[in-house]
C-alpha cells in the first residue's frame, strides 16, 4: 500500500505537464480547422461529386485532356527552375550572410526580408518593367554591345522564372542561413588539415551539413511557386496556363466549381508531396543525437 | 646520442619558425616569433588567453597566413603551402568531429582524401581506434560519443594520416578535471610511444609540465622562455614566467650592495641575498619558490614574518605570511614540521641564496 502512492505522484504529474502544454496548440488548430480544414474539405467534396452523386468523373475528365498536362508540366517546370536559380543565387548568399559579423548581418537580413513587404503585385510590375524591350536590362545588354536587336524577356518563361525566383529568394536563404550559421567552422578546417582540397570540403563536409536548410528551402520556395497566381499574371499574362491560373479561371470566369475543385485538389497533391518528400529527407539527413 | 642525420636525429630541427608576425586590425598578436621544435619533440605552447598560441597554432597549421616570417617543416618551405597539402595535423579544442558521419567515416576521412585503398582504410581505421581503445566504436554516431571518447576520436582521425607534425589545441579543456588528469597521461604516453612529433597549447601549466619535453611560455604575442619543464620551474627566465608557472614569494628591493657575483636587496621583509650582478641602486624583484623556504634561523637568507593563514592541502601545508604591499610570500612545507607557525605567530623564515631568483624590476 505504500509503494502505489508513490508510483502514482511520479507518473501523474509528467503526464499532465505534456497536456497542458499540447492545449497551447489549440488556438492554432482551431483556427487552421475553420479556415483552412473546413474549406479545403468543402473543396475535396465538390470535387468528387457530380450532380449530388459520388464520382471522380472530374478528375478522369481532366487527367484524360492532354491540355492539362500540358499545364501540369508548365507549372512542374516554372517552378522547378524557380526553385533552381533560388538555389543557385541563395546557397552563397546565406553563406555570406552567416559570415557577416555584427551590424553588417542586421543590415543584409533586412536587405533581404524588406523586400517581402513590399508586395508580390508591386515587385511583379516592377518587373515588367525591367523586362519591357526598353527597360532597363534591354538597354544594359544594348550599350555593353552584348546584343543588337532588344531580347524579348517579358512574356517569355525566362522572365518568369527570374522574376519568381527574385520574390522567392528569402524563403531560400533563410532556411539555408539558419543551419549554416549554426555550422562550427572548424569543421572544414580539420577537413582541410587532413588533407581534403576546397572541392572535397564542400561535398563531404559544407554541403551534407546543409541539407535539411537547403530541403526546407527547397520545399518552400517549390511549394510556392507551384500555386503561384499573381506572378505569372503579370508578367506572362493569359496565354501561359498554370494550373493556380486554371484554378482561377474556372472559378471566376467559367463559373465551373467542379472543375475548379478538381484542380485545385491535383495542386495540393502536388505540394503535400513536395512537403512529405522533404520530410523524409530532412530525416534522412539529420545527424543523430 | 648518434648523429645520423634523419628525421630521428633530435638535434636537427624539424620544424622551425622563423620571425614570424601576425596583426588583427593592427592589434599585434605574434611578434617577430622565433621556434624550433626537433622531431619527435612533445613541445607545449604555455601561455594566457590571449598570448597568441593558437594563434601560432593556426599559422604553422596554414589554417592563417602569416604578415611577416617563414614557416620551415621538414627542410620544406611551407610558409605559402596550403593547409590540405601540409600534412599537418590538427587536433581541435572542440575536436570538430564531422556530426553527419560515424566513428569510422570520420577516421578515414582523411584517409579517403589522400586517395587510400580501400582495404588499406579499412586497416587503418581499426589499427587507429584500437590505438585509441575505442575499438568497437567504428558504426557509432558522433552524437552518442561523451566528451572523452570524442576527444580520442579526434586524436586517431588526426594520426590516421600519419601527418609529420600533430598540432593540438587545448584538447583537453572541454574534459572534466579527473578525466582530464587521466588523458593528460595517456595522451602523453601515446604521443612519445608513437614518436610523433607534436606542439601542444594549452593555459594549463600543470598539462605543460607533466607532458611535454619542452615548454614555450608564450606572452604577447612573444615566447618568454622555451626550455624544458624542470629548467623553466627551477630558473623562470622573466617575471612573467615566475608568475605563470608555479607559486613563488615575491619581493620588490633595492639593490643596496653588489659584491662579485652576489648581491645584497633591501627589501620591506629585510635584507636578502641573491646572485648576481646588479648596479646598487636598481630596483629588482626578489623570488623564491615556496618549497625551498623553512622555517627556522640560519641559512643565507632569513626574515622575520608574521603567519597570515595555513593551508593544509594533505601531503604538504601551504603558509601564506604577511607581506607589505603587492609582495606575497608563500611556503610550502611537510605537514608535520610546521606545529610553531601558527596565524598571528612571528616566526623566522629562511632559505638559500641558491634558490633566490632575481629579476630587473618589470
Amino acid at each position: 500500500m505504500s509503494v502505489a502512492p508513490v508510483a502514482v505522484t511520479a507518473i501523474a504529474p509528467r503526464r499532465a505537464a505534456v497536456d497542458r502544454v499540447a492545449w497551447l496548440a489549440l488556438p492554432g488548430v482551431a483556427y487552421l480547422a475553420v479556415g483552412f480544414a473546413v474549406p479545403l474539405a468543402l473543396l475535396l467534396v465538390t470535387s468528387v461529386t457530380r450532380d449530388g452523386r459520388l464520382s471522380v468523373a472530374g478528375y478522369a475528365q481532366f487527367l484524360a485532356d492532354p491540355f492539362s498536362w500540358t499545364v501540369i508540366l508548365n507549372t512542374l517546370r516554372v517552378a522547378f527552375l524557380t526553385t533552381v536559380v533560388c538555389l543557385l543565387a541563395g546557397y552563397p548568399v546565406a553563406f555570406a550572410l552567416a559570415r557577416a559579423r555584427g551590424p553588417l548581418q542586421g543590415v543584409l537580413l533586412a536587405a533581404l526580408i524588406l523586400p517581402l513587404s513590399v508586395g508580390v503585385v508591386v515587385k511583379a510590375f516592377a518587373w515588367t518593367i525591367l523586362l519591357r524591350t526598353d527597360g532597363l536590362v534591354n538597354r544594359a545588354l544594348l550599350v555593353s554591345g552584348l546584343v543588337d536587336t532588344p531580347l524579348r524577356l517579358l512574356f517569355t518563361e525566362p522572365g518568369l522564372v527570374l522574376g519568381a525566383a527574385n520574390v522567392f529568394l528569402p524563403f531560400m536563404v533563410l532556411p539555408v542561413f539558419s543551419v549554416v550559421k549554426l555550422i562550427d567552422p572548424r569543421l572544414t578546417e580539420a577537413a582541410a588539415t587532413l588533407g581534403a582540397g576546397p572541392l572535397r570540403r564542400f561535398v563531404r563536409v559544407t554541403l551534407p551539413l546543409t541539407m535539411p536548410g537547403v530541403i526546407a528551402g527547397v520545399a518552400f520556395v517549390f511549394s510556392m511557386s507551384v500555386s503561384m497566381y499573381v506572378i505569372p499574371t503579370l508578367l506572362m499574362g493569359d496565354r501561359f496556363k498554370t494550373l493556380s491560373i486554371l484554378v482561377a479561371r474556372s472559378f471566376l470566369f467559367m463559373r465551373d466549381r467542379s472543375l475548379g475543385s478538381t484542380v485545385s485538389v491535383v495542386l495540393l497533391a502536388i505540394a503535400i508531396a513536395v512537403v512529405v518528400t522533404s520530410a523524409l529527407l530532412a530525416r534522412r539527413w539529420q545527424p543523430e543525437r | 646520442m648518434g648523429r645520423a642525420v634523419g628525421q630521428g636525429d633530435g638535434r636537427l630541427s624539424y620544424l622551425h619558425v622563423r620571425g614570424v608576425a601576425k596583426s588583427f586590425r593592427d592589434t599585434p598578436v605574434i611578434q617577430d616569433l622565433d621556434l624550433e621544435v626537433r622531431a619527435g619533440e612533445f613541445v607545449s605552447l604555455l601561455g594566457p588567453s590571449g598570448c597568441g598560441k593558437t594563434t601560432l597554432l593556426r599559422i604553422i597549421a596554414g589554417l592563417l597566413a602569416a604578415d611577416r616570417g617563414r614557416v620551415t617543416l621538414d627542410g620544406a618551405d611551407i610558409t605559402r603551402v596550403p593547409a590540405h597539402k601540409r600534412n599537418v595535423g590538427v587536433v581541435f579544442q572542440s575536436y570538430a568531429l564531422f556530426p553527419h558521419l560515424t566513428v569510422a567515416e570520420n577516421v578515414a576521412f582523411g584517409l579517403r582524401a589522400h586517395g587510400v585503398s580501400a582495404g588499406e582504410i579499412a586497416a587503418t581505421v581499426a589499427r587507429v581506434l584500437a590505438l585509441v581503445r575505442l575499438t568497437d566504436y567504428g558504426p557509432r554516431s558522433i552524437g552518442v560519443l561523451s566528451g572523452g571518447q570524442q576527444q580520442r576520436i579526434a586524436v586517431a582521425r588526426a594520426l590516421a594520416v600519419k601527418p609529420k607534425l600533430l598540432l593540438l589545441d587545448e584538447p583537453l579543456s572541454a574534459l572534466d578535471r579527473k578525466l582530464r588528469e587521466t588523458m593528460r597521461i595517456e595522451l602523453g604516453h601515446l604521443l612519445h610511444d608513437l614518436g610523433i612529433t607534436a606542439i601542444f597549447v594549452t593555459h594549463d601549466q600543470d598539462e605543460a609540465l607533466v607532458m611535454s619535453d619542452r615548454i614555450a611560455v608564450m606572452n604577447r604575442g612573444r615566447i618568454e622562455q622555451f626550455d624544458t619543464p624542470a629548467a623553466i620551474y627551477a630558473r623562470p627566465a622573466t617575471p612573467f614566467v615566475l608568475d605563470f608557472v608555479g607559486m613563488s614569494t615575491r619581493l620588490s628591493g633595492t639593490v643596496v650592495a653588489a659584491d662579485g657575483d652576489a648581491m645584497v636587496v633591501e627589501t620591506a621583509a629585510g635584507r636578502v641575498r641573491a646572485r648576481g650582478q646588479a648596479a646598487v641602486g636598481a630596483a629588482v624583484l626578489v623570488a623564491v619558490r615556496p618549497e625551498h623556504l623553512r622555517i627556522g634561523v640560519g641559512g643565507d637568507n632569513a626574515v622575520s614574518l608574521k603567519v597570515r593563514d595555513r593551508v593544509f592541502l594533505g601531503s604538504k601545508l601551504l603558509v601564506h605570511f604577511e607581506a607589505p604591499g603587492a609582495d606575497q610570500i608563500v611556503a610550502e612545507l611537510p605537514p608535520e614540521g610546521a606545529a610553531e607557525s601558527a596565524p598571528g605567530e612571528p616566526v623566522t623564515v629562511r632559505w638559500s641564496i641558491d634558490a633566490t631568483l632575481v629579476y630587473s624590476a618589470p
